[in-house]
């Protein structure tokens, strides 16, 4: 969410993601241990170039340690397999699910790992400003996407208060989606009125497609070099290792 | 493009943008529920995860607005830190295509429970399909997958089209939606 002054984040928002995806496709045609296991440690240097301090990734990393667990639990118990190692109840491990079950939880830490790399690294305008420049995002788009983004922190705590005031009203829901309805008709009532408010504001503002800009993001031989470098590192991981 | 109002894509932005909250909620709550019932058990959830493509296809009415909303929403999870990530947005695009699909098939025109219901369905066929080919799901044992894209049908076309639906509706008693195609559809009908 935050830029810092790594190389990473100077780099052009739209060549990192397209690198980064390209690893992930990488990831998602492999189906060999060791090759993802080379690609997870090649993420894993991403994340340490990030420029975050230590401690920070941490934190941030010790949620998805669950979901590793949840990932690989839920291929070793409910995979197919042959050889069985142990069973209760409904669960059954076996071999092959054991084996499926690094296999998937390695990859998903994987994409984990580069996600966090390109969120820590990545200012959302800046990356809404180079899919206008780079990717030829329709403008209008773009901007209604950087208008709704402002958004999140509101709908939030939108959220925070209609829950807090149900409580204080000792209203409660037998059914999960009465606590879904409760909570979303607001939300999206109090949405809607909003955004007619924006766009009147934008059109009266001469909002149009064809604009100049403050800043436009280029794409630099450093993004180029970026790019080159590690598309090759991690395509010979994914063919030699 | 050129053809929306200024205000259409506004509304469809927020409205992706407050699924994609809603949507981060939905995932804290999903991984301790699908950690005891696994895959199968945890799959009735499955629909929330869709409703964005639905619910602005339907206010909106045009061509592209189920997919874009879905990637919208899936982006929204990646910014706000949502554990799935960059894979958000990749399932993101595969559930928005499926929904962009269904709509596509009845030519952008009968905006009814049945389209809906429909777009939330093949929503989940994509999802099945990144599912198999990046999460793995071709690995477990053909009950098991047989049971979770079954369930997830089900709860594509209930939580996702039809709760999609039920939600449009009531927001146009509301008066809100009065200038959209939604709004417009209905006022027909009323006359």
């Amino acid at each position: 969410m935050q830029e810092n002054n790594s190389l990473l984040a100077r780099l052009n928002p739209a060549v990192k993601l397209g690198t980064l995806v390209y690893v992930m496709l990488l990831l998602i045609t492999t189906s060999r241990l060791p090759v993802t296991v080379a690609l997870l440690l090649f993420a894993a240097v991403g994340v340490a170039c990030s420029g975050w301090k230590l401690s920070t990734l941490v934190f941030r990393l010790v949620p998805y340690t669950v979901l590793f667990l949840l990932t690989f639990w839920m291929m070793a118990a409910f995979g197919k397999g042959e050889t069985e190692l142990w069973a209760f109840g409904w669960f059954r491990i076996t071999e092959e699910s054991l084996a499926h079950a690094w296999l998937v939880a390695t990859r998903m830490l994987a994409f984990v790992l580069l996600s966090i790399t390109f969120v820590a690294t990545t200012d959302p305008t800046r990356f809404v400003m180079s899919l206008i420049h780079q990717c030829r995002l329709p403008v209008r788009l773009a901007y209604g996407f950087l208008a709704g983004l402002r958004f999140i922190p509101i709908f939030r705590q939108a959220i925070r208060t209609i829950r807090q005031a149900r409580r204080i009203r000792q209203q409660r829901s037998i059914w999960p989606w009465q606590t879904f309805f409760a909570i979303s008709l607001p939300l999206f009532t109090t949405s809607i009125i909003r955004s007619e408010r924006i766009a009147i504001a934008m059109e009266a503002r001469q909002f149009q497609p064809d604009r100049t800009y403050y800043v436009r993001p280029v794409v630099t031989r450093v993004d180029g070099l970026f790019f080159g470098l590690v598309c090759s590192i991690t395509t010979s991981l994914r063919l030699f290792v | 493009m050129n053809s929306w109002k200024m205000k259409e894509i506004i509304v469809m932005m927020m409205l992706a943008v407050a699924c994609g909250v809603l949507y981060l909620g939905w995932s804290t709550l999903w991984l301790p529920i699908s950690a005891i019932f696994g895959p199968v058990g945890a799959n009735w959830m499955f629909g929330i995860w869709v409703i964005a493509s639905p619910l602005v296809a339907y206010i909106i009415q045009k061509p592209g607005a189920a997919l874009i909303a879905e990637v919208v929403a899936a982006a929204v999870e990646l910014f706000t830190g949502s554990h799935f990530g960059l894979s958000a947005l990749l399932i993101g695009l595969a559930q928005g295509i499926g929904a962009e699909v269904a709509f596509l098939l009845v030519g952008y025109r009968n905006f009814n429970t049945f389209t809906l219901m429909l777009s939330g369905m093949f929503a989940a066929v994509g999802s099945m399909v990144y599912s198999l080919v990046v999460n793995g799901f071709a690995y477990y044992t053909t009950t098991t997958l047989l049971l979770t894209f079954s369930l997830q049908l089900v709860s594509g076309a209930l939580l996702g089209g039809l709760l999609a639906k039920i939600i449009v509706d009531s927001l146009v008693k509301t008066g809100t939606l009065n200038g959209y195609a939604v709004g417009r559809q209905q006022k027909r009908r009323a006359a």
